[in-house]
């Protein structure tokens, strides 16, 4: 072996002890090679799937309305506890591990200080806290007969505010003010704090019953839609060929059916039901976030470090897993967060236009209070529906651009 | 080192098909890599140099079976590649590195790179954290950075020092073989040095055998002990570094040689420069020998025995109208531009201008004829006869033949049994070349 001008080569020297123990030690043969790819994940969600399937089969054969406390069951609910068990399986089991604590306290570190993202977040948790609530509890509201009129206390204005007395059916809980009988005004109370609407029920009820839809899309979102568009994206963009063919031609086929039309034919074959929704507008919805995911992973699966992987041996689930999917959140993030708060939207304009998605909730309690004579005279009965709606949709958007910069390590330093 | 070599490529083929449509016909094939051999011995270092688009990479990649080689044979201690089930593979994967170009891309974003450097013996099956741990900073103190640059993340580190992390990554295996695709041309020149020197520290302290792939002459003439150089997915030359860099004997070698800048302005290009910078198309790669378009030193047919420059016209006017003619505009330039050394003729002829213009002979009574009658065909606007004209008149053995590799010894060099040199041109092969006289080097030196 000869070398011209290359730099100096040292003869083969024996290794030192350093060296002996960075580099020889590890007795490969003896150690096994277990490809570890997944298996606590797809335990838990096993054994998940098959706890779903006997309390389901139990539910049936007991005929109860109830499953747990006050909640009746339907099969919008059957969705909400399939996306539960994916969300335990593949989002908290790998974070109770070692490495998994690391990562979110690297993250809870990263938001600190982003007070923005902390309020939406924290805004989320409230309403998503109620919602569950709620649904749980099977919650009514209450007609109010506070007054010793008969009849409930229709229109009572919130505290701090006032309103017509005649919309009240001469009927006040409040201090009445004012001479003549059209110009009296009627004073809210503590008693209804965000007053009631044109039943009698009280607004804090309604609001709280109206966020249920926020629970059902959040959840069936992360748990199911997500996972699935993130799936066949991955798939489609890392394997390519005939599958990737395949599954980008349904998806354009499934892009190409309006959802409002399955929705509304489903609403006359069917029945109208928050299960419909999803389903209509969900569970066709997610093609764009396949589009993406599936454009994205092309471009990781070129990048050195997916190559290094492979290299060192690592397997294609592997890959995806540990070096794909993280890279990706940039997109699917802000998008996940995008398309709760369209379905959120979606349920408060359908419920608007009188389709009931979900009885009662935050769109058609709007409704109820403008389709009506005089609708500014009742302001109340559809402004704090609206505002909530909004401070809820503005919180899944800035919550998810907000996630995306967190889970993202090279912002450290911005 | 024992007589069998530690990796040993022997006649690699790696073919791309060209599909189209949902049912995958295949309508072309590229020939990324199309029969590549080359041995590297236990320790060695190995450069395969080549332009860019040479097949370099793929050959790296198809050796790793990052990519599936669709023909040939590698082996590897002794054992057949690409006949590994699952678990020699992984054994292999042990054993078989790879340094990439790009320091940027090397590393996930969203690891540590400890958790990057860590990743090979965790995927391998090491269980205890703190023993990885321990190899993971012993690692990378070995590659000049400190132990706790393992809890960085890798846009905190600058190119340089992401390079030498992923040479610790790629060593935490204490691999037998490091294929290192051109690992410093994303460096500015101390970072590059800096690299380079671990890599040499590195090798001759591990013994690992080393494939180093680059564009640049000059790196591998400082770094490697052999070298193969590669032409659209050929080897045309390998040997010793010494011989092939310094007494380079395929026109191509001398060419790329010739390409790195030197530093003495007086020094005059030895040997002439390419016909053309461009590449054949990927897809539609030349017969016989792949150079021959680019070829400063094609050979002429039997019968034929015009002057070098001559010689090179009329192939240059055959490959201008095999390839590109553009009939009335080509015709046009060439009747503005090429009518300029003869300024004072008033009304300059096609003929003239053509002569000019690829500088053609008028000497030699046969050349003559046929170059005539492919003129005035060409002059009539009949292109096909005129290509006809040429293509029987003027076809080289260097577009028929493909050229194998053959041994060389040229005078005075240092080549021993174990740094034989093979070189594919014909110009080494007594029957082709019958007609030339001498080799390349000598008969460009004679001008």
């Amino acid at each position: 072996m000869t070398n011209a001008d290359g730099p100096p080569k040292a003869p083969p020297t024996p290794p030192t002890t350093e060296e002996k123990a960075a580099f020889e030690e590890i007795e490969w043969e003896h150690v096994s090679p277990a490809d570890r790819t997944g298996g606590p994940e797809r335990t838990v969600f096993a054994f998940g799937l098959v706890l779903l399937a006997a309390v389901y089969l139990y539910h049936r054969s007991t005929g109860e309305l109830y499953l747990v406390l006050s909640w009746a069951v339907g099969p919008e609910d059957w969705l909400l506890l399939l996306a539960v068990v994916v969300g335990v399986a593949f989002g908290l089991v790998p974070r109770v591990g070692k490495r998994g604590r690391r990562e979110v306290k690297r993250v809870a570190q990263r938001l600190r200080g982003r007070w923005l993202t902390l309020v939406s977040l924290g805004v989320l948790a409230g309403v998503l806290a109620i919602a569950l609530y709620a649904v749980l509890s099977g919650l009514q509201p209450r007609l109010t007969m506070e007054t010793g009129n008969p009849g409930p206390d229709r229109f009572q204005p919130p505290v701090g505010f006032d309103g017509p007395y005649m919309s009240t059916r001469t009927d006040c809980v409040g201090t009445v003010t004012g001479e003549a009988v059209g110009e009296r005004r009627c004073h809210g109370t503590w008693t209804y704090p965000l007053g009631t609407d044109r039943w009698g029920y009280k607004m804090t009820d309604l609001l709280i019953i109206g966020s249920r839809p926020v629970l059902y899309a959040t959840v069936v979102t992360i748990g199911v839609i997500v996972p699935l568009a993130t799936l066949v994206g991955v798939v489609a963009g890392y394997y390519g060929g005939l599958l990737d063919d395949l599954l980008m031609s349904y998806v354009d086929v499934q892009l190409s059916v309006p959802a409002i039309v399955l929705y509304l034919i489903a609403y006359l074959f069917v029945g109208n039901s928050m299960f419909v929704l999803l389903v209509a507008f969900g569970l066709l919805s997610w093609g764009g976030i396949a589009r993406i995911v599936r454009s994205e992973t092309l471009q990781r699966r070129e990048e050195g470090y997916v190559r290094s992987a492979r290299v060192i041996g690592a397997s294609n689930p592997y890959i995806l897993r540990r070096h794909v999917l993280p890279n990706i959140t940039n997109s699917i993030v802000p998008a996940t967060f995008h398309l709760i708060a369209v379905l959120v939207l979606t349920e408060a304009a359908l419920s608007f236009l009188g389709f009931h998605v979900s009885f009662q909730s935050w769109g058609m309690t709007i409704a109820e209070g403008l389709f009506r004579d005089h609708p500014l005279e009742v302001w109340w009965n559809s402004t704090t529906p609206a505002l909530v709606l909004m401070a809820t949709v503005a919180a899944f958007k800035l919550a998810g651009d907000g996630l995306r910069d967190v889970l993202d390590p090279r912002g450290d330093h911005e | 080192m024992s007589d069998e070599p530690l990796l040993s490529v022997t006649d690699l083929e790696k073919h791309y098909p060209i599909t189209e449509g949902l049912l995958r016909r295949q309508t072309g094939t590229v020939r990324a890599v199309d029969g590549v051999s080359f041995d590297v011995a236990r320790g060695e270092s190995v450069g395969l140099v080549g332009e860019s688009g040479c097949g370099k990479s793929t050959t790296a990649l198809s050796v790793l079976r990052l990519e599936e080689p669709t023909g040939g044979a590698v082996r590897f201690d002794g054992e057949d590649v690409l006949n590994y089930d699952d678990e020699e593979l992984r054994r292999f994967r042990r054993r078989a590195q790879l340094v990439l170009q790009d320091p940027d891309s090397a590393f996930n974003p969203r690891q540590t790179v400890g958790e990057a450097i860590e990743e090979p013996l965790r995927i391998h099956g090491l269980p205890n954290p703190e023993r990885r741990r321990h190899v993971v900073e012993d690692t990378i103190e070995h590659v000049g950075l400190p132990a706790d640059a393992a809890d960085g993340y890798p846009h905190e580190f600058s190119g340089g020092e992401r390079q030498r992390l992923a040479l610790a990554r790629a060593l935490v295996l204490n691999p037998d073989l490091l294929i290192a695709d051109e690992p410093v041309s994303a460096l500015d020149g101390r970072t590059k040095s800096g690299v380079l020197e671990l890599l040499a520290r590195v090798q001759s302290r591990f013994d690992v055998a080393i494939v180093l792939i680059s564009h640049d002459v000059d790196l591998v003439r400082r770094f490697c002990d052999r070298v193969a150089v590669m032409y659209l997915g050929r080897v045309v030359e390998r040997g010793a570094v010494e011989d092939v860099l310094t007494n380079p004997a395929h026109p191509y070698t001398q060419s790329l040689v010739e390409a790195v800048p030197s530093l003495d302005p007086t020094a005059v290009a030895s040997s002439p420069a390419l016909r053309t910078d461009e590449l054949p198309d990927a897809t539609d790669l030349p017969d016989g020998c792949r150079f021959h378009p680019r070829c400063p030193a094609v050979i002429q047919p039997e019968g034929i025995d015009l002057p070098h420059e001559e010689w090179l016209g009329v192939t240059a006017l055959r490959f201008r109208l095999a390839n590109e003619w553009g009939d009335e505009a080509d015709r046009r330039e060439l009747l503005e531009n090429g009518s300029t050394p003869s300024r004072e003729t008033t009304d300059p002829s096609f003929e003239t201008a053509l002569r000019n213009a690829f500088d053609l002979p008028e000497s030699d009574s046969t050349a003559e004829s046929t170059l005539e009658t492919a003129i005035n065909a060409l002059e009539s606007g009949s292109l096909e006869a005129a290509r006809r004209q040429l293509a029987d008149g003027f076809a080289s053995p260097c577009e028929e033949i493909s050229p194998a590799e053959l041994e060389v010894r040229v005078d005075g060099e240092s080549a021993t049994d174990a740094t034989t040199r093979l070189v594919a041109c014909h110009h080494y092969n007594d029957d082709i070349s019958s007609g030339e006289s001498s080799a390349p080097a000598e008969n460009h030196s004679s001008k």
